[in-house]
């Protein structure tokens, strides 16, 4: 276990054994529901990373979810949300099917020949989705790109970029972490997904260190408190961009799947799928 | 063509609010009036071209249509994935502008040289490449295709013919009859090709650009059933255009273009040029041998 913060089995119990509100126990079921639908959508399939679309979807679900019931944000209007690690599509259909702005067609049609909904997101397909991202390292430097069209036009808007930890491999990230410090873009937030997939190639160390020292303001919690997610979602430097680093567990929800590299890229067969839902509900 | 670039993108940045410049820390220096004036659609990016590519990218996407520079190795091979993805995937518009061309840069070797660019970008679908043999070619063409919606690549060489010609996207134009072979030049390279050709019973025919779409607009007669096709790069975009719209059946085809090898040389374009025989002496040399084969 990698995590500073947290141990795989105790983030889970979060769920399970701790006392919650009714707020909590409404938005643990929705999001059981929609860990079902990943789920049956893989296995329809065949296709899909679970492991990763589970390791956000507390992320998403806190950005178009709950950010919006407390704050003005408004991912239909002018606010702009990039999943730069395009390979978590299936949560990003989910959050979009739960925000109302796709319907629940993803389900039974990904990966089909005439689907909309592939494996990575389109964005001259999908309502909603503002990059057409698959090829790691292009997200966040789009996110940029649009955050200074965006302050051409005079209007108030907040810009989220999702990447992965392993996708901090890639130049080009660093290249826009630079960029991003350098334009004083106040108005992003670069949300990290700290799952720890990426050790196992380059440990990156510190990210806290190396985010701090690029100029971002930057805060390390736990990516599946969805009252951390949205303090930090919510909240924002005045001249510097934010950092957020969420520290998530691969797999999240499924216990067979959590940390276990070979669910990376699998499909779960009838019998699994069975099994797993059983899991979650 | 440097000077005519800046003052164009300026004139198109001034009067066009949905535009913005990126330089990839290249032309910094004549672009100094637009990046002090425009600072809010104006960048000096930086030495970072994939990043520089995929910003632009998302300009585009919130409808501000880009001009990206950089010398043409570090926009078109650096920032390749880039373009295929981010510009030509998303199907957003955008405007490349590279300089240096195959090997103008001669003196500082071959990590400058670039002339597999117009054949690495015919790989992605309905990109548009300018290849312009003349300043007031290349401004025509940047004035008339900046917001056409697709993604353009303008190639700018140091090096240019003595007249510039106003064709359209795609065109191959006559400008001289001749009836034992056809000779279909392309961009800079019409000079070496009317400097040395001129008095041989050739026809030549000019084209500075080359369509992402099967719209090249060819005469399809071939007058002796020989083609030679001329270009200022690796050869073999244009003759693959070519064949998607015409027949050549019965001809007999020779392309001359930049030899695929490290051009581990110096010196100068002209140096270079004798040493890669694509000089006047070494094109009329091959031209005639091919006429008289």
């Amino acid at each position: 276990m990698k995590h500073g913060l947290i141990s795989e089995k105790s983030i889970f119990l979060t769920y399970s054994n701790v006392p919650m509100n009714t707020n909590d126990v409404i938005d643990f079921q929705r999001l059981q529901a929609l860990r079902v639908k990943i789920l049956k959508a893989c296995s329809h399939s065949n296709e899909g990373h679970v492991p990763s679309a589970f390791s956000i979807l507390d992320i998403l679900y806190s950005l178009y979810i709950l950010l919006p019931k407390t704050s003005n944000i408004n991912f239909t209007k002018n606010d702009i949300f990039v999943l730069s690690k395009g390979h978590a599509a299936l949560a990003l259909y989910a959050i979009l099917e739960e925000a109302k702005i796709i319907g629940p067609e993803w389900v039974d049609t990904f990966g089909d020949f005439e689907s909309n909904f592939g494996g990575h997101p389109d964005m001259n397909k999908i309502p909603g989705v503002k990059a057409s991202t698959g090829s790691l390292g292009h997200g966040l430097p789009i996110t940029l790109g649009k955050i200074l069209a965006k302050r051409t036009q005079n209007v108030e808007f907040r810009a989220y970029c999702l990447i992965g930890d392993g996708e901090l491999n890639e130049g080009s990230i660093w290249e826009s972490l630079m960029l991003a410090s350098h334009h004083s873009m106040k108005e992003l937030t670069v949300i990290i997904d700290s799952n720890a997939s990426g050790d196992r190639a380059l440990n990156l160390g510190s990210l806290e260190s190396k985010f701090d020292s690029l100029g971002f303001d930057t805060k390390s919690i736990d990516g599946h408190s969805h009252k951390d997610l949205v303090s930090k979602f919510a909240n924002f430097h005045d001249h510097k961009p934010t950092a957020v680093i969420a520290q998530t567990i691969k797999g999240y929800g499924i216990s067979e799947m959590e940390n276990n590299p070979a669910w990376h890229h699998a499909a779960p067969t009838q019998e699994q799928l069975v099994t797993f839902i059983k899991e979650l509900i | 063509m440097r000077k005519t670039f800046t003052s164009t993108a300026s004139k198109i940045i001034k009067e066009n609010k949905n535009t913005a410049l990126l330089l990839g820390d290249i032309g910094v220096y004549g672009f100094r009036d637009i990046l002090s004036t425009h600072p809010e659609r104006a960048f000096n990016i930086g030495i970072l071209e994939q990043s520089m590519v995929s910003m632009a990218a998302g300009l585009a996407s919130e409808g501000i249509i880009p001009i990206i520079h950089t010398i043409a190795p570090f926009i078109v091979e650096r920032a390749l994935e880039q373009i295929k993805v981010d510009f030509g995937y998303q199907k957003l518009p955008g405007n490349f502008v590279s300089v240096g061309a195959s090997f103008d840069y001669a003196k500082l070797g071959c990590t400058h040289h670039c002339p597999g660019d117009v054949n690495i970008l015919s790989n992605i679908p309905k990109v548009n490449i300018f290849i312009p043999g003349h300043a007031k070619e290349f401004e025509n063409q940047l004035l008339n295709n900046w917001d056409s919606g697709k993604v353009n690549y303008y190639r700018l060489s140091e090096h240019t013919n003595s007249e510039s010609f106003d064709l359209n996207l795609g065109e191959i134009r006559k400008l001289k009859k001749g009836n034992r072979g056809v000779l279909i030049a392309v961009g800079p390279f019409l000079k070496e090709a009317l400097e040395c050709l001129n008095e041989l019973d050739i026809e030549i025919q000019y084209c500075n650009s080359i369509t992402g779409l099967k719209s090249m607009k060819i005469e399809s007669e071939f007058p002796g059933k020989k083609v030679i096709i001329f270009e200022p790069y690796y050869s073999g975009a244009l003759l693959l255009k070519i064949i998607e719209q015409v027949s050549i059946s019965g001809c007999e085809v020779m392309q001359i273009g930049v030899p695929k090898e490290f051009l581990e040389k110096y010196g100068t374009y002209q140096e270079q040029l004798h040493y890669l025989k694509l000089d006047s002496a070494s094109i009329r040399n091959k031209v005639e041998n091919f006429l008289n084969k």
